[in-house]
């Protein structure tokens, strides 16, 4: 037996009987390392083999099967010209696109919850401050009769002077110091005795404001404080890192605008009021 | 090969009966399943095929020759569905998840290393091959009946599966699976 003849036996006895031991191949294989290796390699493939085709898995088809032959019976049954290959690709892509629509309004979910949130409930937050500012200034006369008295006059008219009429309030304006909302040091200007329910009022709720954009804005700090103090752009921890540095850069401009939105009504109080 | 059983399970089935088309992929779900999952190595899309695979035989079911057993049949369909899902699956790319576990494997000597080993060397194959050798090994079909599902010559089919064995027992030796020479013949 030469070595083409041992491969070819051993092959047959494999495929008949899955390699059982043959005295003639044994012979060969004594006298030849190739085949001992080639008899080896097989005896190893048939013991794979089993193994591999008793861990073959098993699936329960009777259901989905049974389903899919129902949705094909109903919408396809009286085309000639249907494709079952097109149903069931249809079954599958509709598999697929519920979990993209599941994955998507998951994504919309988050999306909603995270960033697109805080905006919203800022902006509402300043137009209630707005509502309430305009409210105190528009009640201010009904509720402090006296405030037409503080300078000995009893005409109603001359409560509504404006400091461009009245040149000692207008002087008070330009020279009392005052910080605006933005940080900026200034000077805070004199007011008279009766005024002072109503500004404080809003001064108190400017602070509040301010306090809760620092609170909730931690580089609302560094907007406050002077260029030098603030951390420059090229500063490292100036840098957005994940989604609450974005949700603060997008609050950053609503403060701002909220900021000058009191610094305007707090102009206006005191010239109403001046 | 008549098969009585085989006969009264498709009349019923023609007749629309349901409990028999569930008899009939509940007779048959283990070699078709078998053969899709050993040819396509996926789970989900063997799952898909074996399922396409029923849906077509009850549509011809009225085409089936009575005076033949049923399962090469069945696993006629089932060889070219799988042969046209490979050629899919060559123009959409190998899933990650698929390739990522082929990558992965490692022999370490132990039986469930054995079957990965053999199945990582069965995916290597040619297609023709890996259809051959999973009808003959797993699904225990005769060379006439693989020649029939084919559609090519026995001689053919016996040349494949020689092959086919000869490549995997090569593979398993260059996976280090093998010794050099491990076997005392005397």
């Amino acid at each position: 037996m030469n070595c083409s003849e041992f491969e070819t036996q051993l092959d047959e006895r494999f495929a008949a009987s899955g390699l059982t031991e043959s005295p003639e191949l044994a012979e060969h294989a004594a006298q030849c390392v190739d085949c001992q290796i080639r008899w080896a390699q097989y005896r190893l493939l048939a013991e794979s083999i089993v193994v591999w085709r008793d861990q073959t898995p098993e699936a329960d088809l009777v259901e989905s099967v049974m389903a899919a032959r129902q949705i094909f019976t109903d919408c396809c049954d009286s085309d000639e010209n249907r494709d079952l290959a097109a149903v069931s690709r249809a079954l599958i892509d509709a598999r697929s696109a519920s979990a993209a629509a599941a994955a998507t309004h998951t994504a919309a979910r988050q999306r909603w919850h995270m960033p697109a949130r805080f905006p919203a409930l800022a902006g509402l937050a300043a137009v209630l401050c707005v509502t309430i500012a305009i409210w105190l200034l528009r009640d201010k006369p009904s509720t402090a009769p006296t405030a037409t008295n503080h300078s000995g006059d009893d005409n109603p008219v001359a409560a509504n002077r404006t400091p461009a009429t009245d040149p000692s309030a207008a002087n008070r304006l330009a020279s009392a110091p005052r910080t605006d909302g933005a940080g900026r040091e200034g000077t805070e200007p004199e007011l008279a005795p009766e005024l002072a329910p109503y500004s404080t009022l809003v001064q108190m709720a400017r602070s509040a404001f301010s306090e809760a954009t620092v609170l909730i804005l931690p580089d609302a700090m560094a907007a406050r404080m002077s260029p030098r103090e603030a951390p420059s752009p090229e500063d490292g921890s100036a840098e957005p890192d994940g989604w609450i540095d974005g949700l603060q850069q997008q609050l950053r401009p609503v403060g701002r605008s909220l900021g000058d939105a009191f610094d305007f009504l707090w102009q206006a109080g005191q010239s109403v009021d001046g | 090969m008549f098969v009585p059983e085989d006969v009264e399970l498709v009349s019923a089935c023609l007749a629309g009966n349901a409990d028999a088309f569930r008899a009939f992929v509940r007779r048959f779900q283990s070699a078709v399943f078998g053969l899709c999952f050993r040819m396509l190595s996926h789970r989900e899309d063997a799952e898909d095929v074996a399922q396409e695979v029923f849906l077509r035989a009850f549509r011809k079911l009225q085409q089936w020759d009575s005076t033949r057993p049923l399962a090469p049949w069945l696993l006629t369909i089932a060889a070219n569905r799988c042969r046209t899902w490979l050629a899919n699956r060559v123009r959409r790319d190998l899933p990650a998840a698929f390739a990522e576990n082929v990558a992965d494997r490692r022999p370490t000597g132990s039986q469930l290393d054995l079957a990965e080993e053999l199945q990582l060397a069965l995916d290597r194959l040619r297609d023709e091959y890996r259809l051959c050798f999973t009808l003959y090994h797993l699904n225990e079909m005769s060379l006439a009946e693989i020649a029939a599902i084919t559609g090519n010559p026995e001689g053919t089919i016996k040349t494949w599966l020689r092959r086919a064995r000869q490549e995997l027992a090569e593979h398993l030796q260059r996976r280090s699976v093998v010794p050099q020479v491990t076997h005392e013949l005397q």
